[in-house]
């Protein structure tokens, strides 16, 4: 078709879905006919992140995926998920943890606090042990929990409890200490050392 | 006097030795603990904490006099993240406050430090955080 015999024809305004293009194949001169919906819908599927697109296009996510950065979490984990530093939130690392002469500890961005460790206790010949021992990190408040048991030692005190009896309790006692407590009211005494495995759960701030 | 330092959750700031007597520095206050009526065989149970907003296992976690009447006593040092553990025993004309003494083991999560005069140091770089 002529150039001046395009020119000529009136502009349209908009497209149904039966209308069609000419294609004019410059290279042969061969026309052909072209539905509207070749050329409109993937340009409807880019702009409505509908239908099949590279992951480039959906979010900036994936702009750092296509980056192969490993700055970027990424659902398939492995290495590519090897944050070089710790991430913040809020100015504050997601997740601290550290391992001293008191025990373990772990601290979340959200406040959420856990400490555990073992103690070793001399309970020979005794009805009733109490300590307050140093967590290896603070809580900011009491409302907190603490629970504990014994991993080892004379296995009777805990499996037969017709024969020996034994009662614990546990309790913050201030925020950088705890009360632990076992009392044995039944049955004879035990000679030796207890290691006593702890756990707390609070808020540090 | 030989002393050698636990690494834990708090701890005074800093300390000073003169004889049997050390004093504790934390928040701009400073208290002293007389040490010197410990006997040899006797049974330390701590001591009283009157002025510093600490714990006493939080400054003088334990002590004894030896047989030769030397006396022995483990102090805190506050630590943040990573692995650490405690000091070798050393004469206490060495401890410098300025230095860390704990043993640093290893990074966790987070950054590392040990508190000193100086303040929160990074026992992997030397620099106050």
């Amino acid at each position: 078709m002529p150039q001046k015999q395009l020119t000529a024809l009136p502009t349209a305004t908009d497209a149904a879905d039966d209308d069609l293009l000419i294609k004019r194949d410059t290279s042969s001169g061969t026309d052909e006919k072209l539905p509207i919906s070749v050329l409109r819908d993937p340009i409807l599927d880019r702009a409505n992140h509908t239908g099949t697109q590279p992951l480039s296009t959906i979010s900036d996510a994936g702009t750092a995926a296509a980056n192969d950065t490993t700055d970027f979490a990424q659902i398939s984990g492995g290495s590519n998920a090897n944050f070089t530093t710790m991430p913040q939130v809020g100015g504050a690392p997601i997740v601290e943890s550290g391992s001293n002469s008191d025990g373990e500890w772990v601290r979340y961005a959200d406040g959420t606090q856990s400490c555990r460790g073992v103690h070793t206790a001399d309970i020979t010949d005794i009805n009733f042990w109490i300590a307050t021992l140093p967590l290896p990190a603070s809580y900011i408040t009491l409302a907190g929990s603490v629970a504990f048991c014994c991993v080892n030692g004379d296995s009777s005190y805990w499996t037969d409890p017709d024969e020996r009896r034994a009662y614990s309790h546990a309790t913050m006692n201030s925020t950088g200490y705890m009360n632990l407590g076992l009392s044995i009211d039944v049955g004879s005494l035990f000679s030796g050392n207890a290691a006593i495995s702890w756990h707390s759960y609070g808020k540090w701030f | 006097m030989q002393i050698k330092f636990l690494a834990t959750g708090n701890s005074p700031t800093c300390y000073s030795i003169s004889s049997e007597v050390i004093t504790a520095f934390y928040n701009e206050a400073s208290e002293s603990f007389d040490l010197s009526a410990l006997e040899t065989n006797g049974k330390f149970t701590g001591v009283g904490v009157d002025t510093l907003s600490l714990n006493s296992q939080h400054i003088i976690r334990d002590a004894y006099r030896d047989d030769a009447g030397e006396l022995h006593v483990t102090l805190c040092q506050a630590v943040g993240p990573g692995n650490w553990g405690e000091s070798q025993e050393f004469d206490s004309s060495d401890y410098d406050p300025d230095v860390i003494h704990v043993e640093f083991k290893g990074a966790m999560a987070g950054t590392p430090w040990a508190l000193t005069r100086r303040g929160k140091v990074n026992p992997e770089t030397g620099e106050v955080i």
